[in-house]
């Protein structure tokens, strides 16, 4: 840049999951001395302007005198956070002539957050935003110390990270890093791999509900635990993502960009390792479930995304928040449209649901506690409304446990439940290999059984012939419509897979058919 | 015509609760107007006599213009104590309802050399639900009309029994025969106007109110020949039912049940007192012991899918299943406790639960296996 009194420095915002590159003008004019920012900015940018001044100063620099103006383009996009700090800087700096680049040095971009005394802090969104960068192009960054972990897992770009403003002078002057590029051990992380989990230790005599979160686990097959409080529904449903098959490299940094971007990346820094479990409270709104926002911004089925979202008291929350989820449910993203932006997330998660059967919660159980009547049954399940509980493959039906049964089962040395829980994850990743060999034969990108599309399920799902027969006959007497037919063939699916079988089996059919149980409060047929 | 009668039964009912005319007093009027026909004319000669017959007649002209733009359905009547048409086990009571309002065809079924009224909770068990329906079952097959108050659990389960097996039902409700109450049995009332009819003292349009439903009792219990009560727990309204039942000489029936899940209590309150154990509706006194519109009603029963469900002989179960079968037999359970009693594994188990209610020996209610069918021996 040869023009005087002027720098241009590239940096990224965020919008949704996406990062716009944003390019940062700096333009020192005569006049009296005044620090403008332009271009959408909101507080913390407007804000920026006295944390750059005077990070500048306790670095040891001067504040250009006369009037200085900084230009955020593309002008038209709101523009929010911290991050701008340190390329605003950067740019104050080299405009005045205080930082000289070498005439072919690279194009560098920066971001990070200031802090007065000149030194540079952690931002979320890092590995959004060289992702996005790295789209453009751009192959030098500069950034937040903090920030090297996510940083490493992008290739291809060479990311300094700096820990003041005087040390990110000099990386954008040119000068390299004495350390040289000291490959950051990522030996420590994978510490936690050694097999050392016990999710089955505290669930005591629930064999039915773990049978079928195994299922639930194995098909990606939504599920809705039923039962009376305090007899393990959540126990169960953070057992799910322990069981389920570890994460792909792709799929590891699919979600932490979204948790990166969204500000839960993990303290540690790095990668997310482990399936997300997001459990949320019963008052949840439709924007924090769904994504929302001034500028778009994930909400908890995307950050379920590959993991498990956990809806416990399902009945209690708003009908129209739980309704939202259809669509996701079906398709695996959302896609919100505002009359300003429109973003589309993906959310494709294992949705585990929990309920009390009725008001008072006892309904199931065999002692006959529950005074709820049908109509006050069904009033209670009737906030799950009809199309959404349809899509529940899996209805499971728990009961407590009785204190003599669970002293009498003899205290679960946590050897053998361990065993217990690496059998079934086994199990699992074995129903998944087969699934996906057999999605691969159609050339299927969604190879989970729940997930299948096909146009001749039965010959997909390799149904045979007695138990097509068995499972007719079982629609037939329960009335179930055509999506509860296939999803009872999918669950006969995957139970197959568990068993690591060719053809669907009656005995399959009939384990399927216990799960699609109707609605409690349904009276017997005649 | 039928809607000037109505309007005059509903004016005349309206006018003579407000002066609190008892129902003795309103049948002399009516008596002497030979039915609804006549009314408006006798009420004008009587009006002279006392002040009380002038405020009546008052009334009733007033009631009547309130009624200009009464649309009834064409299935709707009102019936008079001196129509011939009248019940007539209803005259041998206390206080027989001077006019009847109905919705149907059927209304001369009530006539039928046998009537049995059948009562129970409006919060039936699992079990409630099977014993009405096997007792009223047979009874359809012998032609019997069945009359019950049109509520909720063991009622509901009375009249839809009847209908899939295409006997004439009556229903006797606490509010006007146009008012759906309870709502979920919109449905099941105009199947009943179509095979029976619906039965009220009250005008159109009453809404229910608490105090109807004992008065409706009466009805109820004056209305059949015996009155079989198949579940009730303590406290229950089947009492008042029962009492009037046997004020009027009418057979109290009435079915045990189990003393551990006390849903039965009010009909072991009924059989200490006399009342007559059931188990088939042979033990009901006086039942007919063949069908009475000959074999007609046979055949329509055996036409509807209802009737055909196999009642299978246990003597082709497995092993394993006749475990669950005498597991279920004591109470409902989940299959994780059938799979833990009977020591088999959860896939099993749940094989022979499907292949047990392909067979229809077991099936799903409230979220829980229970042990349905005929059980035999």
């Amino acid at each position: 840049m040869s023009v005087k009194n002027y720098h241009r420095i590239c940096s990224c915002a965020l919008t949704g999951l996406e990062g716009v590159v944003v390019e940062i003008e700096v333009s020192i004019l005569p006049g009296l001395p005044r620090f403008e920012v332009t271009g959408r900015g909101d507080h913390a940018i407007r804000e920026s302007r006295d944390r750059v001044r005077a990070a500048i100063r306790h670095s040891g620099y001067n504040f250009p005198k006369g009037r200085v103006i900084a230009s955020y383009a593309p002008a038209s996009l709101p523009k929010q956070g911290s991050a701008f700090d340190l390329p605003l800087a950067l740019a104050v700096l080299t405009s005045c002539d205080q930082v000289v680049r070498m005439a072919k040095a690279p194009e560098t971009a920066a971001f990070g957050e200031l802090s007065l005394d000149g030194h540079v802090r952690y931002v979320h969104g890092a590995l959004g935003r060289l992702l996005s960068l790295k789209e453009q192009g751009i192959r030098h960054v500069i950034g937040p110390a903090a920030c090297e972990r996510e940083a490493n897992a992008v290739d291809s770009i060479r990311y300094q990270g700096v820990s003041t403003l005087k040390e990110a002078v000099l990386r954008y002057s040119g000068v390299s890093s004495p350390k040289g590029d000291v490959a950051i051990a990522s030996a420590p992380e994978d510490a936690h791999d050694l097999e050392i989990f016990d999710p089955f230790g505290m669930i005591r005599g629930q064999e039915e509900g773990i049978r079928a979160c195994t299922i639930a686990a194995a098909g990606w097959h939504p599920i809705l635990l039923m039962g009376a409080p305090g007899c393990g529904k959540t126990s169960l449903a953070s057992v799910i993502p322990e069981i389920l098959p570890p994460l792909t490299v792709d799929e590891s940094l699919e979600i932490s960009r979204i948790y990166s971007v969204s500000g839960h990346a993990p303290r540690s820094g790095g990668l997310v390792k482990s399936r997300p479990f997001r459990h949320t409270h019963h008052t949840i709104t439709c924007g924090a479930l769904i994504g929302g926002g001034i500028i778009p911004s994930p909400g908890e089925c995307t950050l379920a995304h590959r993991g498990v979202l956990f809806l416990d008291e399902v009945t209690e929350i708003q009908p129209r928040v739980l309704d939202a989820l259809r669509e996701p449910l079906e398709t695996g993203h959302i896609h919100l449209a505002r009359a300003e932006w429109s973003a589309t997330f993906p959310a494709d998660f294992l949705f585990v649901a929990a309920c009390n059967p009725c008001r008072c919660g006892y309904l199931l159980e065999q002692k006959g506690q529950c005074r709820c009547d049908d109509a006050a049954v069904r009033r209670h399940l009737s906030r799950i409304s009809g199309p959404l509980f349809d899509r529940f493959d899996l209805v499971v039906s728990l009961t407590r446990v009785d204190t003599q049964e669970m002293i009498s089962i003899p205290d679960t040395d946590s050897t053998t439940s361990t065993m217990r829980a690496n059998e079934t994850k086994k199990l699992i990743s074995n129903a998944w290999a087969k699934q996906q060999e057999r999605a691969s034969r159609r050339g299927l990108t969604n190879f989970l059984n729940a997930k299948v599309r096909v146009p001749d399920p039965e010959r997909y799902f390799a149904v045979s012939d007695d138990a097509m027969t068995f499972a007719a006959d079982i629609a037939d007497r329960r009335m179930l419509s055509v999506r509860s037919f296939f999803s009872m063939l999918r669950i006969a699916r995957t139970i197959a897979d568990l068993e690591q079988h060719e053809y669907i089996r009656e005995i399959d059919i009939a384990e399927a058919s216990h799960y699609k149980a109707r609605l409690p409060f349904v009276m017997p047929q005649n | 015509m039928t809607v000037a009668r109505l309007r005059i039964a509903m004016a005349f009912t309206k006018s003579a609760s407000s002066l609190r005319i008892p129902h003795s007093e309103r049948s002399i009027i009516l008596e002497k107007a030979y039915g609804l026909e006549g009314l408006q004319n006798q009420l004008l000669t009587m009006k002279d006599e006392s002040p009380r017959q002038n405020e009546l007649y008052r009334r009733f002209l007033n009631e009547l213009s309130h009624t200009d733009g009464f649309l009834p359905t064409t299935d709707s009547d009102a019936i008079s104590i001196v129509h011939r048409d009248y019940p007539e086990r209803l005259l041998h009571t206390d206080q027989p309802p001077s006019i009847l309002f109905y919705r149907g065809k059927y209304i001369s079924s009530l006539n039928d050399p046998f009537v049995i009224t059948v009562i129970g909770t409006r919060n039936p068990s699992f079990y409630g639900l099977e014993v009405t329906k096997k007792l009223c079952k047979e009874m359809v097959r012998r032609g019997i009309t069945i009359v019950s108050g049109g509520a909720r659990g063991i009622d509901g389960q009375a009249h839809r029994t009847a209908i899939t097996g295409g006997s004439a039902t009556v229903a006797v409700l606490g509010c006007g025969v146009d008012v759906v109450y309870p709502k979920e049995h919109a449905s099941l009332f105009e199947q009943i106007v179509h095979r029976g009819a619906l039965v009220s003292e009250y005008p159109f349009g009453t809404l229910p109110r608490k105090h109807h439903f004992p008065a409706r009792n009466r009805i109820l219990a004056g209305l059949c020949d015996a009155v079989l009560v198949t579940e009730a727990s303590s406290f229950s309204g089947t009492l008042i039912t029962a009492g009037f039942a046997a004020d009027y000489g009418r057979d109290v029936c009435a079915v045990p049940g189990s003393i551990l899940s006390g849903t039965s209590r009010s009909c072991h309150d009924l059989i200490r007192e006399g009342a007559v154990i059931i188990e088939s509706i042979d033990d009901i006194p006086r039942i007919p012991s063949h069908p009475i519109h000959g074999d007609e009603s046979i055949d329509i029963c055996c036409l509807s899918p209802y009737c055909n469900q196999p009642e299978m002989a246990q003597n082709d179960v497995s092993k394993e299943e006749e475990c669950i079968l005498n597991l279920l037999a004591s109470a409902p359970r989940t299959l994780r406790s059938i799979s833990e009693q009977c020591h088999l594994d959860l896939r099993k188990t749940a094989l022979s639960l499907a292949n047990l209610q392909s067979k229809g020996l077991v099936s799903l209610y409230r979220g829980l296996y229970v042990r349905s069918g005929v059980v035999s021996g």
